[in-house]
């Protein structure tokens, strides 16, 4: 038993290892230069940043500070965040409407559509959002086809914040449809009959029996693309209005157009500690999953 | 008799082509020199490099190798960038003698490439002093690019000639023009510049081009605003493009008449039919800032000598002409050293374009103008 523990320790020792170097050592380097500390391993990219933030006596938070201190950055990290949320929001109730058409027809319509749904997947995000812009913009589709149906006033969504919420609804749909629609096929078809046969409506039915029996894809899909589009790029840089930019845009612009990596740290540690958040949400839910289910 | 004739001289030959050819193996060996050389940009600038410039330098010098190394669109220049400050704070060889890339001013900001003086590279004083001095004569600049206005004659018959005319024409023509962020492209930065830089006081415009003080920037508040007032007449109130391909896009689908660009591309894109043949381009009095493609020597390179003798090839007629026609840009010597059939040709572009502001600067008022405009 002490043995086959310890070959799994050395098991595990190589990758873990492996990931301290590579991952461990360069994220602590990077906090302690936000951090102020700009000499030691920090001296080749801090030799040639513009307006830091130096540490004299101790850590300081001084680049955080003066990052809040800025009113267009404050407006970059609200947007970021109520982006995120809408984006997630509207992601799970639209995967989760698809997936439940998947789960209770057969026709050919939801053959169909079961294909569908798994295009995004297959489309380069770059190509995606530029599709999304044209489609979306003023001139494009969207606006054409409002105009002719007598509404001159459309608000066309290309290089909006909401046309980034679109984007990343595009972008997020087929994980999340796929992981809800396989949780839904494992609710058996036995309990959703019993509890219509005692009178429950297809409203009662989704909210009481499939819903709490699905919390952890839900919980898995909520989380992913929550970290998703924390620190997403690719839509907001193409969709995304010029002022407010999101947070990955930002980072982008801090870090090479403005020569100020230290401030593009701070906003990588700020998505840092916005996601743990999110992710220790979804370690408890599944420790307490296991809990329920006596495997721990 | 023969017969011992024939193997004879074909012994003899066969010693003579094997000396030889050990000959030239060991003075191959002995003065073979391997030069790295690091660029990025677009696969023009690759094409430039690998298929015109090397191939006619390594003709004319046998002994000179060229290894030219092409990051696209220089995603990794701040890697390189970091081994090169690295290697010389380390006093190593970072493995890379030459650089052609936009970290070249950022490395010269920071005094980590070794100065070109007229002793080694004596064409140099065919190159413009104002240049030089930018990077402190760190960076050559072997070709440049500027920033002209761009207008569609179809729409507008008399485009605007000055700075001043040119923002009385905007107010007058609401959503007709637009220009790219300054942080995602140089066409539209140049034109931020070229705005800001009108309202600073003249005494402290020379300053901006070479000096790194946060104190001067106070200067720029009145052109910042003036920006900020444009807002409203810019196309659908207040857009501005990614990139300077985003520009040349709503150009080209006739969203707008009037941007500034670089001259380079529009004058590929023209000629590619990206554009319509109704977009013309015009230099404005005083005209907007150019960019010098800047090429730097690495401090701890063994084969400066080399190095440096490639880069005086560089600013040679011959080899500037190849640049001019191949990347429909401005040659880093001034014109006047350009030969007269270039200079023709070229004649509608062929002046000097202004000296923009040191790096420094630049990043700033990237962030400023996204503070204050946007």
């Amino acid at each position: 038993m002490v043995k086959r523990r310890s070959i799994g320790f050395w098991m595990a020792a190589l990758p873990i290892a492996f990931l301290l170097a590579f991952v461990g050592l360069p994220t602590v380097e990077s906090f302690l230069y936000t951090l102020g500390y700009t000499g030691g391993p920090n001296a080749v990219v801090s030799a040639m940043a513009q307006n830091q933030v130096v540490a004299h006596h101790g850590p300081t938070l001084g680049v955080y500070t003066e990052l809040f201190k800025m009113s267009p950055f404050r407006s970059d990290f609200i947007s970021t965040l109520w982006v995120t949320i809408l984006s997630v929001i509207l992601l799970l109730v639209a995967s989760w409407v698809i997936a439940l058409y998947l789960r209770f027809s057969n026709g050919l319509l939801a053959r169909i559509a079961s294909t569908l749904y798994l295009i995004p997947m297959f489309i380069p995000s770059v190509i995606a959002s530029y599709a999304l812009v044209t489609f979306w913009n003023a001139g494009g589709f969207v606006d054409a086809l409002a105009k002719h149906l007598g509404d001159p006033n459309f608000p066309s969504f290309g290089y909006t914040l909401f046309g980034v919420v679109i984007g990343n609804v595009w972008t997020g749909l087929p994980f999340s449809v796929l992981m809800l629609a396989s949780g839904l096929r494992n609710v058996p078809d036995s309990l959703i009959e019993a509890a219509r046969d005692v009178g429950a409506r297809a409203w009662t039915v989704s909210l009481k029996i499939l819903l709490p029996m699905n919390t952890l894809p839900l919980v898995i899909v909520t989380t992913f693309s929550c970290i998703g589009v924390l620190g997403a790029y690719t839509v907001p840089y193409l969709m995304g209005p010029t002022a407010p930019q999101l947070l990955g845009v930002a980072m982008a612009n801090f870090f090479s157009a403005y020569n100020e990596p230290q401030q593009a740290e701070a906003m990588a540690v700020m998505v840092f500690i916005l996601a743990s958040v999110v992710g220790t949400w979804y370690v408890m839910a599944n420790l307490k999953l296991d809990r329920r289910s006596g495997r721990i | 008799m023969k017969r011992r004739n024939i193997t004879n001289i074909a012994l003899t030959a066969a010693m003579v082509t094997g000396i030889l050819t050990s000959a030239s193996v060991a003075m191959a060996k002995t003065s073979m020199t391997t030069l790295t050389l690091y660029t990025d940009g677009d696969v023009n600038v690759q094409a430039l490099w690998e298929q015109d410039l090397v191939p006619v330098y390594e003709k004319t010098h046998p002994n000179i190798k060229i290894n030219v190394v092409f990051d696209a669109h220089g995603t990794d220049s701040g890697v390189i960038q970091d081994k090169i400050v690295a290697a010389e704070k380390a006093h190593k060889n970072s493995g890379y003698d030459i650089l052609d890339s936009g970290i070249v001013p950022t490395l010269a900001t920071a005094n980590m490439l070794q100065k070109l003086n007229k002793r080694e590279i004596p064409n140099i004083s065919r190159i413009s002093p104002a240049l030089l001095k930018q990077t402190q004569y760190e960076g050559l600049p072997y070709r440049g690019s500027s920033v002209v206005l761009a207008y569609n004659s179809a729409d507008v018959k008399n485009p605007p000639k000055t700075l001043n005319a040119l923002l009385t024409w905007i107010k007058a023509n609401p959503g007709k023009f637009t220009y790219n962020t300054p942080s995602s492209g140089g066409s539209g930065g140049n034109f931020v510049m070229a705005v800001v830089n009108s309202k600073v006081p003249k005494r402290d415009q020379a300053e901006l081009v070479t000096s790194s003080s946060k104190a001067l920037e106070k200067t720029w508040t009145t052109g910042l605003n003036l920006l900020k007032s444009l807002g409203p007449d810019i196309y659908r109130k207040g857009f501005y493009p990614n990139g300077n391909t985003g520009t040349l896009n709503l150009l080209a689908n006739g969203s707008i008449w009037v941007a500034p660009v670089w001259s380079d591309m529009a004058l590929s894109a023209l000629q590619d039919k990206q554009l319509p043949s109704s977009i013309k381009l015009l230099q404005l009095t005083p005209p907007f800032a150019g960019g010098p493609a800047d090429m730097g020597v690495v401090k701890n390179s063994p084969n400066k000598k080399a190095a440096d003798a490639f880069l005086n090839w560089l600013l040679t007629p011959q080899a500037q002409t190849i640049v001019i026609d191949k990347m429909n840009g401005y040659p880093g010597i001034e014109w006047k050293y350009v030969p007269k059939s270039v200079r023709e040709k070229y004649a509608s572009i062929a002046k000097s374009y202004a000296t923009g502001w040191s790096s420094f600067y630049g990043a700033d008022l990237n962030q400023a103008w996204q503070n204050t405009v946007a």
